[in-house]
């Protein structure tokens, strides 16, 4: 334990910090959900046992497995055929915490590669509406993969900057914004993610709240929006929610991000003398020891007039 | 096969009125579609009834859950999935489309063992036991499958004794899925 370490400067905000060190060195285990679309969480259960692959479901996720020991799960039967998908456990949170009912009209604002679009569109059913979009037209290739293979017939794709999506668009009962942001809590399974540092602050947090901001506006009263980001640093998850309040604070207010059999570390009300709206303390926050996962940092917020 | 054009109102859709023309997206009539692949696949009736059908290229008719609220603007770069390629002599069902619905199929499905379901996923062509060949009705487009699990679409040549190629099927497996099995097999022991 030493100043020296990657991620120090988040020491006195991340509980047992030696083990959360050490679950820095572990590698990450590999999750994966059954896709209601094909298959049931037993039936999935039966095909994995029959293929000779160990598991372990994943507690808090109904359907959600950890396999152990596959190396290549992307090119397993079950893949291929469209059973399951393959999804960071971490990852998993912010769609739980959508509040997803059948009927709704979902917009995922940042989807590629779109693993929680195909999340979305599973668990909400064929009779809702899910955009999925993102600026990047290459980094959503996967996606279209992705819909083909799991079955996906609700969803809709398009490539646009989304801080400035046009009112034409429509209204939105539901929307995710996994904003772009410098990926602290990916680094067990990518070695090169590191500290952000004020430069990945200045060129990430404008766009971030520009995101959350366009949600905010797109979302029908009555509607949530979950923000999530994986990444500890509090500039670009407490602070953006923070100032999103201060500026239209009587619209929105935070819902806890809390699921059951799911506990880790509320969101930061301060941070290095700067004072964050109180209600960040419903806010999620989840580092890699706490459940063996990655990063993760979700905030949930309710519109409550135009 | 026909292609026919129908309205939001035909399909009792409420969509924007500028809203297909805006998105370059058609209409079209589920019957012939649906009249071609259930004569040959033999699925369920009602198996399709909450879908629509739209036309987005010359090649492609795309299935798409009802009750498609989709954007005014911007474009949409495509909804739904891929359902059936008709820039072909023989309309067939796509890949993803047998992936979906191929479990549903009571002929032309072919249940391969795993020899025969690793030749096919690597594209190679597999010869077809007459068991198996029994349950195809004729030459044309079959689903593939494996442990009841539909896999894609081959094309089966012949099933006339008499023709040399009877039972020999085609692999159509995407070659760009292919490619992601090299060095591996989706049984987990090498290739």
């Amino acid at each position: 334990m030493n100043d020296a370490h990657p991620f120090a400067r988040y020491r006195s905000i991340i509980p047992r910090w030696d083990d959360f060190q050490r679950a820095l060195d572990r590698p990450l285990p590999t999750c994966v959900w059954a896709n209601p679309l094909k298959i049931t969480p037993p039936e999935l259960e039966a095909h994995l046992r029959e293929q000779g692959i160990t598991f372990e479901p994943v507690g808090w996720r109904p359907g959600a497995y950890r396999l152990q020991g596959v190396a290549r799960p992307g090119s397993r039967l079950a893949y291929l055929a469209g059973l399951y998908e393959i999804q960071e456990e971490v990852s998993l949170l912010p769609v739980e915490l959508l509040d997803l009912s059948a009927g709704q009209r979902i917009l995922d604002l940042c989807a590629a590669p779109g693993s929680k679009t195909a999340q979305i569109a599973t668990t909400v059913g064929p009779r809702a509406t899910i955009v999925a979009n993102d600026r990047n037209f290459r980094r959503m290739r996967p996606l279209g993969r992705s819909l083909d293979r799991l079955g996906i017939t609700n969803t809709t794709m398009m490539t646009a900057d989304g801080t400035n999506l046009p009112g034409d668009i429509g209204k939105f009962d539901r929307i995710l914004v996994d904003v772009p942001c410098s990926c602290e809590g990916t680094s067990r399974k990518n070695p090169d993610a590191t500290a952000a540092t004020e430069d990945d602050f200045a060129r990430l947090c404008s766009v971030q709240r520009a995101l959350l901001k366009r949600a905010l506006e797109l979302c029908r009263v009555g509607g949530r929006v979950v923000y999530s980001t994986c990444t500890y640093a509090p500039e670009e998850n407490e602070a953006i929610v923070d100032s999103i309040l201060q500026e239209f604070g009587s619209r929105y207010h935070l819902v806890p991000a809390r699921l059951p059999g799911f506990a880790a570390s509320s969101g930061l009300v301060t941070w290095r003398g700067e004072h964050f709206d109180p209600q960040l303390k419903d806010a999620l926050r989840v580092y890699p020891h706490q459940h063996d996962t990655g990063g993760f940092f979700v905030a949930a917020l309710q519109k409550s007039s135009d | 096969m026909d292609i026919i054009p129908v309205t939001a109102d035909d399909l009792d859709l409420s969509l924007h009125s500028d809203l297909l023309e805006t998105q370059n997206l058609t209409l079209v009539a589920s019957d012939p579609l649906l009249a071609h692949v259930n004569a040959r696949f033999g699925f369920p009736a009602g198996l399709f009834d909450e879908l629509v059908f739209l036309q987005c290229s010359h090649k492609i008719i795309r299935a798409a859950s009802r009750p498609l609220q989709l954007p005014l603007a911007p474009q949409i770069d495509r909804t739904g999935i891929d359902f059936l390629r008709i820039d072909m002599a023989n309309p067939r069902m796509t890949t993803s489309a047998m992936m979906t619905w191929g479990r549903h199929a009571t002929s032309n499905a072919v249940d391969t063992n795993q020899e025969q379901c690793l030749d096919y996923l690597r594209r190679l062509p597999i010869d077809l036991t007459p068991d198996q060949l029994r349950r195809c009705t004729g030459r044309g487009f079959v689903i593939v499958r494996h442990l009841g699990y539909p896999l894609g679409v081959g094309f089966l040549e012949s099933t006339r004794h008499s023709d040399q190629n009877c039972g020999h099927l085609r692999s159509m497996y995407p070659s760009a899925f292919a490619a992601d099995l090299e060095q591996t097999t989706p049984f987990g022991n090498p290739s």
